[in-house]
Formats: structure tokens, sequence, C-alpha cells
């Protein structure tokens, strides 16, 4: 099912997440205090989840505490392959590729929790030495077109922002499947910083926010330990 | 790392351009835009949606969109010519008859679009790896590429799968975009 190049299995295990659900059988309690969490989180974050504004996300200068909307609140994209590679010398830091159809859009978010969009990435050294680096998603759209689809992602280290991303897809086809590859200048950063990184696991970390005509429907967190 | 390189060259008055790369299925765009970024192009499937590519770099972004040219979704195209500088047109220099006067067709009524009609056109003749490939020369005149008076043109030949010119068309639109703002002001 998933596709793996030149990346170990913890790290496939983890961004699995985002494309396949792991539902525990038979272990009902848990299964209703899953329930019983999400509601609650649901309930807590739809009041204002509508008024997150792409403006709001921009001015965040830490990682939120929490998930600024609640997760079944994306009935509208599936992601189905992440890459991260050095542009000059090819090497390849992560790579997961999905390559089935997309879930029902109006289930697949359905008993799940909050773990789903939680990823934890290892990383070689090498990727604080690169100077460019590419990332893609891969993403397949729900059967209705998406007027205006919008992605911001905010990185910090140790509650400092490092790197802040802003991008609109615009026009999504209905039924599509979309690749965006970004390839950036990774900001410069001074060999005590880039020891730090290395030294606390997880300090490096990014919060994603998927906007549709201006209204969070989608929020990911992911943290970086580097190898 | 073709286009960083010509990024760098381009000091651009604009700090963001968008090129969006169209044409029939199966004419290679998306190899191309593979090829430029030194990407493995072994296995391309046919685009469902779109390819989208942004180069940063000191604070100039360079977008490429590349859009699926199959009929199911040529008719969405209209839905990317907003803010388009350049129109990169792709041909496969070795399709049949009938698929060249579709090719001019779409081709045709894409330049009525007022939305795109200011940007600069490069038309890619690509596959010219292959033998039956037509040559540039021919494919200008079967489009009647001589008649557009709506923006500057230019068509390179060159192959996707070799890398051949790919380059040499990217300098030129991008070089044309950069006249074109600098003109304006």
């Amino acid at each position: 099912m998933i596709s793996q190049a030149e990346s170990g299995p913890k790290k496939v295990r983890t961004a699995k997440r985002l494309f396949m659900k792991n539902k525990s059988p038979g272990n009902s309690t848990k299964e209703l205090q899953n329930q019983f969490q999400k509601m609650s989180i649901q309930k807590n974050n739809e009041n204002n989840s509508d008024n997150i504004t792409p403006e709001y996300v921009c001015s965040l200068k830490a990682p939120t505490t929490r998930f600024l909307c609640p997760l079944t609140k994306n009935k509208y994209i599936q992601f189905k392959g992440f890459k991260i590679r050095d542009v000059e010398t090819g090497e390849i830091f992560y790579n997961v590729h999905d390559p089935t159809d997309p879930e029902n859009f109006d289930t697949f978010m359905q008993g799940i929790d909050d773990s789903f969009r939680t990823l934890h990435y290892q990383f070689s050294k090498n990727y604080l030495k690169s100077k460019h680096i590419g990332t893609t998603v891969e993403f397949a759209t729900c059967p209705e077109a998406i007027p205006n689809f919008r992605m911001i992602e905010r990185h910090y280290f140790k509650n400092k922002l490092i790197k802040s991303f802003d991008f609109s897809f615009g026009f999504c086809i209905p039924n599509s499947r979309n690749t965006w590859e970004n390839v950036y200048e990774v900001p410069k950063m001074s060999q005590s910083m880039i020891k730090e990184m290395i030294e606390n696991p997880e300090l490096t970390c990014s919060d994603s926010f998927y906007f549709i005509d201006d209204k969070l429907f989608m929020h990911n967190k992911a943290f970086f330990t580097f190898k | 790392m073709g286009l960083l390189t010509i990024l760098k060259k381009n000091k651009l008055k604009e700090k963001e351009i968008r090129l969006l790369m169209l044409g029939l299925d199966n004419a290679g765009k998306t190899t191309i835009l593979k090829k430029i970024n030194g990407e493995d192009i072994s296995t391309i499937s046919p685009t469902l949606g779109f390819n989208i590519k942004t180069m940063e770099l000191d604070g100039y972004k360079l977008n490429i969109w590349d859009v699926g040219g199959q009929k199911s979704i040529r008719s969405y195209w209209r839905n990317y010519f907003e803010q388009t500088d350049g129109l990169i047109w792709v041909i496969d220099s070795a399709d049949r008859k009938d698929r060249f006067e579709l090719c001019k067709k779409e081709l045709q009524s894409l330049l009525k679009e007022e939305r795109i009609a200011g940007a600069s056109l490069l038309i890619f003749a690509n596959k010219q790896d292959l033998p039956s490939a037509l040559s540039k020369e021919q494919i200008q005149e079967f489009l009647e590429l001589d008649s557009i008076e709506s923006c500057h043109w230019n068509i390179q030949s060159c192959s996707a799968y070799t890398g051949e010119n790919l380059v040499k068309g990217m300098k030129w639109i991008t070089n044309d975009i950069r006249s074109r703002i600098f003109l304006l002001d």
C-alpha cells in the first residue's frame, strides 16, 4: 500500500497515519473514551474554529497548544504522499506514497483521534546542512470542486518562528490528484543552533493550517528529530 | 538545479512569476517539469489534476502550474488563467494528424482568452528525440503561429526525455516576462 523509498521503517509508520486509520477492534471502553474525547474537542473548538482566519494564524508567534479545528471538518482532501529532498545533492530524506484511491470523503475522518494529525519525523543530520530543500505533498480531492484552497505552515524551534510558508492552490478539480513541490532556501542557522536542534528532539515543530475560502478545515502538527 | 540558476540570473522586478503549462494529454508537460528540476522521469502517470513547482530564491518566487491535458480536465483550464505571466504550450511533435488539428484548435481558443492574452507564450515542440517528430518550422507553419499578434511568442524544439533545450526555453520565457514588466514601468 505504502511504497517506501530510502526511508527507515520508523519514519514510514509516522506519516502512514495521515493515509491509514488504525482502528483497534474490540476495545469498547477505549473506543467510547476516544469518542467522548473527540466530542468534547469538537465542542470546545467548533464554536470558534470558524473565526480562525489566515491572518490570525500568520500572526502566531509560537506553536499552538491545541488543534484549532475538529478533525471532522475535513471532508475535502486526503494526503497521498510526502517527499523531502535536497535539490542539489539529490538525497531523499523522506518519501512515502500511497497510490490507492481515496476513501469516502464524508466518512474517512470518523473514528480517528488526534494522533492521526500529529506526525513525528526523524531526519538525518544532513537535512540541517542542506541549502535548498524541496518538499512535495500529494493529495486527492473530494467529488466536489474546491474553490480556494490555501495552506499556511509555520515552523518553530524552541517557540521561535524560523520559517513560514503561505501558498494558495486556488481551484482544485473534483476527484483530482495533485502535487505541489516547494523548493526553498533553508534559512541560515548558526552552528550552535544546529547543535541545539540535534540535541533537542521534537523542539523543532510545525503547525500546518489548511483553508477553503479562508475557513480553516484542517490543522496538522509535526515534530522533528535529527540524528 | 537548472531552474534555480535561471531565477538567480533573473533578478525580477516582480517578486512572483506565474507560469501556466498546458497542452493535450501525453504531450510531456509533467516530464518537462520534472526534468528541469532534476527529478526521476521513469515513472510518470497521467496528471489527473495539477502539479505545481514553487521555487523561492532571495525573496523571488517562480510558480509553474502543470495542469492535466485529458479531455475531461481541459474544461477546468480556465480556472488557472488568473494572473498568468507566461503560458507554456507543450506539443507532442510526433503526434497523429488529427491530434495536431485538435492541438491547434485548443491553442487558438486559449489565445482568445482575455485573462491570458498579454502573457508571454512559449511553445515547446517536444519529443524531438523521436524519429517521426515534425520540425519546429513545420509545427510553426501548421499552427499558424506567425498570425499571432496578441502576445510575444517563441517556439522551441526540445526533448523532455533527454532534457535538450528545456532550460533554453525557460530562459526565453522568464526573460521575456522580465522585459515586459520593465517596459510597463
